[in-house]
């Protein structure tokens, strides 16, 4: 059997300096990225990829900062890199061109702080309860306003008892194979149940879960123009995980935009050699139990859930092109019965519709994904992005669950009466 | 296995979908692209045979010239057999009607519909939205365009359509009208931004208004293509148009992005996952595994870890150098991009183009050369691979743009190379 390389064996291998200047060539100006685009589908004011992109970057290239105020429209939700037939990166050079325009203007206050929502979430969680009910005080609004934060939707809430201090205080159980577990601000702060079902689903497959010492995976920051901050943790992260790499430890993370970030823009932002090596240990939690299923390993002692679930896909879920692992993971679940919304971007985008003058675009692009799961009516939605199931709740109030809390109660790790816990309780 | 197919189709324009529609009549089909096809840039009429040279020469029953194309050995059209290019046409029209387009015809001819300038072009199949705008008959259309299009100006478009009317003896001229879209826009809007504009019945109240206002003795009203970006939509639009001007009403191209070329993209795809297709696009593929002769996987180049498709065979409708299914016109060195077949005819570069900026260009006819089953061959007629079949752009020896048959070449061969790679996986067995 012989392998035929084509141009170039693989991505790894194009990671030199000249990629971002070979991919804006390659764009034919076809435009099929614009068709493809949910906020310029909705807000008229976005020029659209194609603009934003490559074609404000040919203006850097020239050494002119981008001027127009447009950048900022794009979510980062990455479907137009799906959509193009030339290869080209439009939301890298996107982000490019806004840390040129910032170097230029300065990083906007609310960019900036949504920048950091790491050390939001220090600070909050530090706090809470109090920080949530603060955030939802009126007399707090007038401040938001000020920071560009949308008064229209409820922000996440944040625990007391993080799961790193969970974890911390929890017993080491060996096990011969090894994982390091990246844990996400998200999960950490806003959704520790996630994160412990996460460590329980894959101790009760014989892994022994390490939470090495991380930052932020960086997305925010790059989303929002902030690429030095998006190195700095990069960086950190990269000198944590690639020894564990090293020693054989694969590296599992319950949150897609985290697998998507340590995967495609370690090495193809930051454009590090050891990046190239730690992506190719990257799994999204679903992958790796998914493909742990198709090698016969993973463990089906499933207790029945009954339920009739909608299953939204997230964006970053579909650029890692891996299909849609937590539906094949959940179907092996006895009496789960899942549907899938098939209705795209749901439009919050991390940070982006948490933005005041964003929300209203988000909420427009929303509307495909709220009309299919009026339409199916579940029980629960599941998707395994956080932000993606506030967005779902928000403009449904639909139940909305991660896949992973569903798996931990399937296995019966918790005491569950008609098996419907983890969709009925909140 | 999740990852084993009985035919792998990469590719998502015209051909791939074509091909995958045909291969998932009973088959476990994949369909591989780097991105969502061309189709999306495209007026989405099919053209089967339009043009005699030399231009403007229309073609006015393609079944009776095309025995004329089919002389020339290399022809896509004279290796499919007469009876499939049916089959593939009907195949297109039955799926496009299931996906809520459908597509409309006169009997055997070609109908003359307006270019996003005016220029009469002939189409052989047009949506039901754009079959009603012919330009050959003597029923006079009043063509409305708005003030903040930036891709479509009907003043320009009348006044070509009013030559070609003048010479073709049709008398009663076209008019045009120019509608004001109520709140200042800073800048132009698209086809596509139109289009969503009429998605909203408040918009849709204003623009009947409006018309109504300037309707003479007219009874038929064209619009820029801007009716919907699927189905459902551009149905709604349509029907809400008819009744609320009391005339026909139709589409006619502009300028990419193209709303019907979108809707026709979306639903296709979307009708392929509903035939239980599996869809992935997003990433260019790399390479192929292979045995003794025969394509064994297809290898992507997915973020963190390249993915390993395997298949019992495979459609090639990779485009040609504007798809990226042909590379190498730089370097001088033109060959097929992913298994790097020979790619004919070989000429030296000097003679690749023509100078004059209108002529027809010999690269145009560059493309993998195949057997009379769209296998590829060698220069001595040898089949390099038993299990692929090539299909769409990629193939060599016709010139869409002057023929004017882009999108019959890629449906029927789409189709043809679909239905042979099925039974070739099947053979394997």
């Amino acid at each position: 059997m012989a392998i035929m390389p084509v141009r170039s064996l693989y991505l790894q291998e194009q990671w030199g300096i000249d990629m971002l200047d070979n991919g804006l060539d390659q764009c034919l100006k076809c435009t099929i990225c614009n068709t493809a685009c949910p906020v310029a589908g909705e807000n008229p004011s976005f020029p659209g990829p194609k603009y934003a992109g490559p074609e404000l970057a040919r203006l850097i290239r020239g050494h002119q900062p981008p001027t127009e105020n447009v950048l900022d429209y794009c979510s980062n939700c990455r479907l137009c890199e799906l959509a193009c037939p030339s290869g080209v990166p439009i939301t890298e050079l996107i982000r490019t061109n806004k840390q040129a325009a910032y170097r230029h203007k300065g990083l906007p206050l609310t960019n900036r702080l949504f920048a950091r929502v790491d050390q939001l979430g220090r600070v909050a969680a530090a706090v809470a309860p109090l920080s949530n009910a603060m955030a939802r005080a009126r007399w707090v609004r007038p401040l938001f306003t000020r920071l560009g934060i949308s008064n229209g939707r409820p922000l996440p809430v944040y625990h007391r008892q993080t799961f790193k201090a969970w974890f911390s205080k929890r017993p080491v159980r060996p096990a011969p194979k090894k994982i390091a577990y990246f844990v996400g601000c998200y999960a950490n702060y806003n959704e520790p149940e996630v994160a412990k079902a996460t460590v329980e689903i894959l101790e009760h497959n014989g892994y022994q879960v390490l939470v090495p010492e991380q930052r932020c995976c960086g997305l925010p920051a790059l989303a929002n123009g902030d690429v030095e901050k998006a190195r700095r943790d990069a960086l950190f992260n990269l000198e944590q995980f690639v020894p564990l790499v090293e020693q054989g430890y694969e590296i599992v993370t319950a949150c897609p935009s985290c697998a998507l970030t340590l995967k495609r823009d370690y090495p193809e932002t930051l454009k590090d050699r050891a990046a190239a090596k730690l992506s190719k240990h990257v799994w999204e939690l679903g992958e790796f139990l998914r493909d742990l299923a198709e090698d016969g390993g993973l463990r089906t002692d499933f207790g029945k859930v009954q339920s009739h679930l909608a299953y939204h896909l997230p964006c970053h879920t579909r650029s890692q092109s891996m299909g849609e692992p937590w539906a094949d993971v959940l179907a092996q679940v006895p009496g789960l019965q899942v549907e899938a919304l098939d209705a795209g971007c749901c439009g919050l985008s991390g940070t982006y519709g948490f933005k005041a003058r964003h929300y209203d675009t988000s909420m427009a692009i929303g509307q495909r994904v709220f009309a299919a799961v009026n339409a199916v009516n579940p029980d629960a939605v599941v998707t395994e992005c956080g932000t993606c199931a506030l967005q779902i709740n928000h403009g449904t109030g639909a139940k909305v669950v991660h896949p992973a809390i569903l798996m931990r109660e399937a296995y019966g790790r918790r005491e569950s009466q008609g098996g419907k816990d983890a969709i009925t309780d909140e | 296995m999740a990852n084993e197919f009985d035919v792998i189709v990469i590719g998502a324009g015209f051909a791939g979908l074509a091909a995958a529609t045909a291969a998932a009549n009973g088959g476990r089909v994949l369909l591989l692209a780097e991105g969502l096809g061309f189709i999306a840039d495209l007026p989405s009429t099919i053209e089967l045979y339009g043009y005699l040279p030399p231009r403007p020469g229309h073609v006015v029953r393609p079944w009776d010239e095309l025995a004329g194309l089919m002389q020339y050995r290399d022809h896509p059209y004279a290796k499919i057999p007469a009876r499939v290019l049916e089959q593939s046409l009907n195949m297109f029209v039955e799926a496009a009607s299931t996906m809520g387009l459908a597509y409309e015809g006169d009997q055997d001819q070609n109908t003359l519909l307006a270019g996003p300038a005016g220029v009469p072009r002939p189409a052989y199949l047009a949506p039901y939205t754009m079959a009603p705008g012919r330009v050959d008959d003597r029923s006079p259309a009043l063509v409305v365009g708005f003030d903040v299009h930036k891709d479509f100006y009907p003043e320009y478009l009348v006044a070509n359509l009013n030559r070609f009317r003048q010479i073709s003896g049709l008398g009663e001229e076209w008019r045009a009208a120019v509608i004001h879209v109520p709140g200042q826009q800073a800048r132009g809007l698209n086809s596509q931004e139109l289009a969503t504009m009429m998605q909203s019945p408040a918009f849709r109240r204003h623009v009947i208004a409006e018309i109504r206002e300037r309707l003479h003795t007219e009874t038929r009203v064209g619009f820029p293509a801007i009716f919907g970006l699927d189905a459902q939509g551009t149905r709604q639009v349509y029907q809400e148009l008819t009744v609320g001007l009391d005339r026909q009403v139709f589409e006619i191209p502009t300028l990419p992005p193209s709303p019907p070329g979108i809707r026709l993209a979306g639903e296709w795809l979307r009708y392929l996952q509903s035939k239980g297709v599996k869809v992935s696009l997003g990433f260019r593929v790399m390479g192929v595994t292979a045995e003794n002769g025969r394509v064994t996987g297809v290898l992507v180049n997915t973020p963190a870890r390249a993915s390993t498709y395997r298949c019992r065979s495979l459609v090639l409708a990779t485009g040609g150098f504007w798809g990226h299914g042909l590379s190498g016109l730089a370097t001088g060195e033109v060959k097929e991009s992913i298994l790097g077949l020979p790619v004919r005819p070989v000429m030296p570069p000097e003679a690749w183009g023509e100078d004059r900026v209108l002529a027809p260009q010999p690269f145009v006819r560059f493309g993998v050369a195949t057997n009379a089953y769209l296998q590829p061959a060698d220069e001595h007629g040898n089949t390099l691979y038993e299990n692929v079949f090539v299909a769409g752009r990629l193939l060599g020896g016709y010139d869409p743009y002057e023929e004017g048959c882009g999108e019959g070449v890629s449906l029927a061969s789409g189709y043809y190379a679909g239905s042979l790679a099925l039974s070739a996986g099947a053979v394997g067995d």
